[in-house]
Formats: structure tokens, C-alpha cells, sequence
């Protein structure tokens, strides 16, 4: 039995969890093996994880941040009652 | 959103700690910098009316991604934006019998140490942008956020399952977003 390069796209996910079921892994690594377009695949479906995950935070808009600090820090005043 | 030692909580905290990471969620899920700010503000001062509430409360950043997520659910569907079945579906790029229907391209080695510079920067922030929304929730919670998957069908109501296959879908939308840079820096 062997994969076809579509059913490679489809188990890509479970095979970069590690919960690729072990038969289904070995087919898989066979046909990785034996079909450069879907190891290409592979590798940049993993750089496509990596990519994302490096992705930090941007900064709040400087206008927006000066206005939600203040709006927070009335918020936050002793003399503030809740639903006023 | 990890839990930077939670200690006194303070309005000026909250801004510092947690404003940055609920604008950048909202923003990456509603694709559009206005209702983030909207959903930011909301958030963050529901945390801030509620601090007596959350002194010394460790669940605090979880907390925060469900109400975050619920007021970006919430926005959208005030704004009733549908963008489903904007992006191909990737495994259409695939023949009848399986094989790939195209050329399959490398991209350039990533560095071990990856540090994203502007415009690969833009360039994935777009291409979160322009997933279908459906996908691009689990895909910002799972691949950005780093949730686990039973974390994140919780809080959008799907089962481990269905965040997966969504999840996959995503991904595959961004590796062809992405390949078009990234083939072109290459050749």
C-alpha cells in the first residue's frame, strides 16, 4: 500500500504532532523518501509553523496607548464607582 | 499569553502586562486595527473594574484569551464581515489521482536562531489577514498564541478534532501565501 502526494498534504499535521499513527508514519516516510515535491512540501509546512511561531507582538499604537492608560488608570481610581 | 508572575495588580500592570498581548489577539483575529483597539479597551477595563477580584489570581492570562476571544466573536459579528471562501482551498492544488498539480518549490534555509525582520513580518501578518475567518481563529490561537488544541475548541465551541482539521486548512492556506515570497527569494 502507498500514499498519494495529496493524502502526504493531509496527514502532515498529525505527522508534525507526533500522533501519526506508527503504521501510517512508515508509510509516509516511504513515500517522503521516494517524492522530492512533498518532502519540499514538508519542510515548508514546518518553516510556514516556525515562521508563525517567531511572530512577536507589535507595539500598540502610540495614540491608542496613551488614551487606554488613561482610561485605566481613571478606571482604576479610589473614587471610581463601577457602572458610572 | 503566559503568566508573567502574577502579583498586586495594578491599572498601570494591566496596561504594561496585558494590553500589548490582548491588542495584538484581537488584531490578528479581526484582521483590523480599529475593532481591536475596541476590544482591547473593553477587555482591559473589564479586568480593571474587576481588580480586587484577580489580586494574586494565577488564571488571570487564561481568563483573558476567553474574553478576549468572546469580545472578537462578538465585534465580528456586530460588523457581520463574510469572507469565507475568499483563499483556494490547498489540497484543490492536487491532481485526480493525488499527485501535486504544480511545481513544488523550495524556499531558502530558515537561520536556527530566527529573528523575523519588517517584512517577513508584514508579510505573515497579511497573510493571517486573508485567511477565512473560521480558520484564522484557531489557526492565531494554535500557531501564534501556542494554545493547546483542547484549550482552544473550548473556547470557540469546537471539538479537538474540528480545531485540527481547521488548523491543517490554515496552515496549508499560509504555506501557499507564504511560498510566493519565499520561492521568489530563492530564485
Amino acid at each position: 500500500m502507498s500514499l498519494t502526494c495529496r493524502k502526504v498534504a493531509e496527514l502532515l499535521i498529525d505527522f508534525a504532532d507526533g500522533t501519526l499513527a506508527a503504521d501510517q508514519r512508515a508509510l509516509l516516510e516511504r513515500h517522503l523518501c521516494g517524492c522530492v515535491p512533498c518532502a519540499i512540501y514538508m519542510h515548508t509546512y514546518h518553516d510556514t509553523i516556525r515562521l508563525t511561531q517567531s511572530l512577536p507582538d507589535e507595539p500598540l499604537p502610540p495614540e491608542f496607548a496613551t488614551r487606554l492608560k488613561s482610561m485605566l488608570d481613571e478606571a482604576g481610581s479610589p473614587g471610581e464607582c463601577p457602572g458610572t | 499569553m503566559a503568566d508573567p508572575a502574577v502579583g498586586e495588580l495594578t491599572p498601570e500592570r494591566v496596561f504594561r502586562d496585558y494590553a500589548p498581548r490582548v491588542y495584538n489577539l484581537a488584531r490578528r483575529m479581526l484582521g483590523n486595527d480599529a475593532d481591536a483597539e475596541d476590544v482591547t479597551q473593553d477587555v482591559l477595563l473589564q479586568v480593571v473594574r474587576k481588580l480586587d477580584t484577580f489580586r494574586g489570581e494565577a488564571a488571570l492570562p487564561t481568563w483573558l484569551h476567553r474574553v478576549t476571544v468572546n469580545a472578537a466573536l462578538a465585534a465580528r459579528r456586530k460588523r457581520a464581515r463574510r469572507d469565507e471562501g475568499r483563499v483556494a482551498d490547498p489540497l484543490d492544488g492536487f491532481t485526480e489521482d493525488g499527485k501535486h498539480a504544480g511545481f513544488v518549490r523550495p524556499w531558502p534555509r530558515l537561520p536556527d536562531n530566527l529573528a523575523l525582520d519588517r517584512e517577513q513580518k508584514d508579510l505573515i501578518e497579511q497573510a493571517i489577514a486573508g485567511l477565512p475567518e473560521m480558520y484564522r481563529d484557531v489557526f492565531v490561537l494554535a500557531d501564534v498564541e501556542q494554545l493547546p488544541n483542547a484549550e482552544i475548541g473550548d473556547m470557540l465551541g469546537l471539538s479537538v478534532p474540528a480545531v485540527k482539521s481547521r488548523l491543517h486548512r490554515a496552515r496549508l492556506m499560509m504555506r501557499d501565501a507564504l511560498s510566493k515570497h519565499y520561492e521568489e527569494r530563492l530564485s
